[in-house]
């Protein structure tokens, strides 16, 4: 009975667990207790790291609503961050053996936004080596840690960088966590693991304190169990941060409370880019598109056809700028100023090359190589400007849909959650993983994946609503319609 | 081939990363993978389009002239693989 009574708790919503913290039904000392007891339990290596503080910041929160002064709605929730989102004084190693003792001396925006709202940090999540992402013919692991596992299916792949994130809200043992989103990792994992997904807006949420791996890509994602966590989530980390030069001055709606409003279907113009749905997307996949489609014609929607003409080029376009930028920001790792450094050596250079060959993985250094060959002289006029142009012609082709249609609907992935066993043989193969997701991340426009039920094979389907620049706001409430059709709320 | 022995040497050295022979030849593989991949590029009709280098069009930022507290430079020396009280330490950088 007890158990059954813990079970219930944990695989509540946040909004519903903080309804019962509000209405003192539970305590955050009870659930913070219950979901630690899974971490130690669970052997999907979600976690890398526990917080020993977190009982002591439970009990902490419990005496706020007990006086009566609880910082926020969620106050005592447990939650959980990627491992490259700095925590001032918890160790932060972004899965590399090149930060394994590194204690940031500061929080991140985030993580600072969280702890005023009196969320409880259970720990740190599994990721890739600094997110490196997959280059070629296999997933890329990382140098620490044990691979995350799909709560789903441990024979599945739980998805790319941000596992971690996506399978602790999978197997309950985080009401929400926050992660990075590059090319799309963040909404992948979700889609593979049957969470929900956001990508925010560039500009929308503050990345300081986010360890970089590719400038003009990374945002913080949010990994919730539907869409109303994640509104709830975006209020409290978005708006805007001097510390983030990318970080736009556009107001902070309240996400949640306008998502709880009636999502008006009917006046929405939907477009479905023909481009992602084509032979590489898998059939089942399509049929759930186009089951949602007609559902939301029913609910009064336009939907539409539409094209976005660049797509094909975006993938290429993606790898090019993402390696670019990588190999430039890993710099920062020399051995001097925090992280490893090799034991031995004769000398600077000496030091420099064997801390880094010793420190990182075989993926982040091939990554680095090539992202130093396309920012050589001969490499930056043959592909990293091209690609720059084509990322314009990308953002162009969102424009000029978005004149047209309010939101985009598409798959997430062109595949559902592929055997670990699986080795790609053709990069291109590898890439075409990022097909559905890269377009949104090159034009910096807020994404979310939602579950919209399985293929045969009892996997989980996720798809992808796709917004204007800044649109969160539109967007999440057509994820919460979205949700509703699909039976998930 | 268009990453011959000779620019994975140059490539290595860029990035300060020792590569044994068989690393070398694994890795030049799979970046010449890549740059078939970012080939696709060369199909795309691009003239005449500007180049995008960031989604967001990015502004100088100033701060409010107010003092804001930074970490300490204890806390800041405290990741230093060597250090003194005051400065973290480097090999010797000129010969």
């Amino acid at each position: 009975m007890q158990a059954a009574q813990e079970q219930g708790l944990a695989t509540l919503s946040l909004v519903q667990i903080g309804k019962l913290l509000q209405n003192r039904e539970t305590t955050s000392s009870e659930i913070a207790e219950i979901l630690l007891d899974r971490i130690g339990a669970s052997g999907n290596n979600a976690y890398v790291l526990t917080n020993e503080q977190a009982l002591k910041a439970a009990a902490i929160s419990d005496n706020r609503r007990i006086a009566g002064s609880p910082l926020s709605g969620i106050d005592g929730v447990p939650a959980a961050l990627m491992d490259n989102i700095c925590v001032e004084g918890m160790r932060t190693t972004c899965a590399s053996r090149m930060l394994e003792g590194f204690v940031p001396p500061y929080s991140a925006a985030v993580a600072e936004s969280l702890e005023q709202a009196g969320v409880i940090l259970l720990g740190k999540l599994n990721m890739e080596e600094f997110a490196v992402g997959p280059t070629l013919g296999e997933r890329a692991e990382n140098t620490l840690f044990a691979t995350t596992k799909n709560p789903v299916d441990a024979a599945y792949t739980p998805g790319s960088s941000s596992a971690g994130p996506a399978a602790a809200v999978a197997e309950d043992t985080a009401y929400f966590a926050l992660g990075s989103d590059v090319g799309g990792s963040a909404r992948q994992s979700a889609a593979f693991c049957g969470v929900v997904g956001l990508r925010p807006g560039f500009g929308r949420v503050s990345r300081y304190g986010l360890v970089q791996c590719a400038s003009s890509l990374d945002q913080i994602s949010i990994t919730g169990k539907d869409a109303a966590d994640c509104a709830l989530v975006l209020s409290l980390i978005a708006g805007y941060d001097a510390r983030d030069p990318a970080a736009c001055k556009d107001r902070t709606p309240d996400y949640l409370r306008n998502l709880m409003g009636a999502v008006r279907l009917k006046e929405l113009r939907i477009g479905v880019p023909k481009e992602y749905m084509g032979q590489e997307v898998g059939e089942e996949i399509r049929q759930s598109v186009k089951s949602l489609s007609a559902a939301m014609q029913e609910a009064g929607a336009v939907v539409e056809e539409c094209s976005l003409p660049h797509t094909d080029y975006a993938v290429s376009a993606y790898q090019v700028i993402a390696a670019a930028e990588f190999s430039s920001n890993m710099n920062r790792y020399d051995g001097v100023k925090f992280g490893y450094r090799t034991a031995s050596y004769e000398n600077y250079d000496d030091m420099l090359r064997k801390t880094r060959t010793e420190a990182f993985g075989e993926d982040v250094k091939r990554k680095m190589l090539f992202g130093a060959y396309i920012l050589s002289q001969e490499g930056f006029n043959a592909w990293f400007k091209p690609a720059q142009r084509v990322r314009t012609l990308v953002r162009d082709d969102f424009q000029r849909v978005f004149g047209k249609y309010d939101i985009l609907l598409a798959p997430t992935s062109p595949v559902t959650a592929w055997p670990v066993s699986k080795q790609f043989s053709d990069p291109a193969e590898a890439c075409a993983m990022d097909l559905c997701t890269v377009s949104a991340s090159l034009a910096g426009l807020p994404a979310i994946s939602i579950p919209c039920g399985n293929d045969s094979a009892g996997l989980p389907i996720g798809l992808q609503l796709i917004g204007p620049a800044l649109s969160e706001d539109l967007l999440l409430q057509v994820a919460r319609g979205a949700e509703e059709l699909c039976g998930l709320v | 081939m268009r990453i011959t022995e000779e620019t994975m040497r140059k490539l290595s050295g860029l990035v300060k990363i020792n590569l044994t022979e068989a690393e070398s030849s694994r890795l030049a593989l799979t970046i010449e993978d890549m740059l078939h991949l970012a080939d696709k590029l060369e199909e795309a009709d691009t003239a005449g389009v500007a180049e995008t280098s960031h989604a967001v069009q990015l502004q100088s930022v100033y701060r409010e002239d107010v003092m804001v507290r930074s970490p300490s430079r204890e806390k800041m020396l405290a990741n230093a693989p060597e250090r003194d009280e005051t400065c973290f330490i480097t090999p010797k950088v000129l010969e």
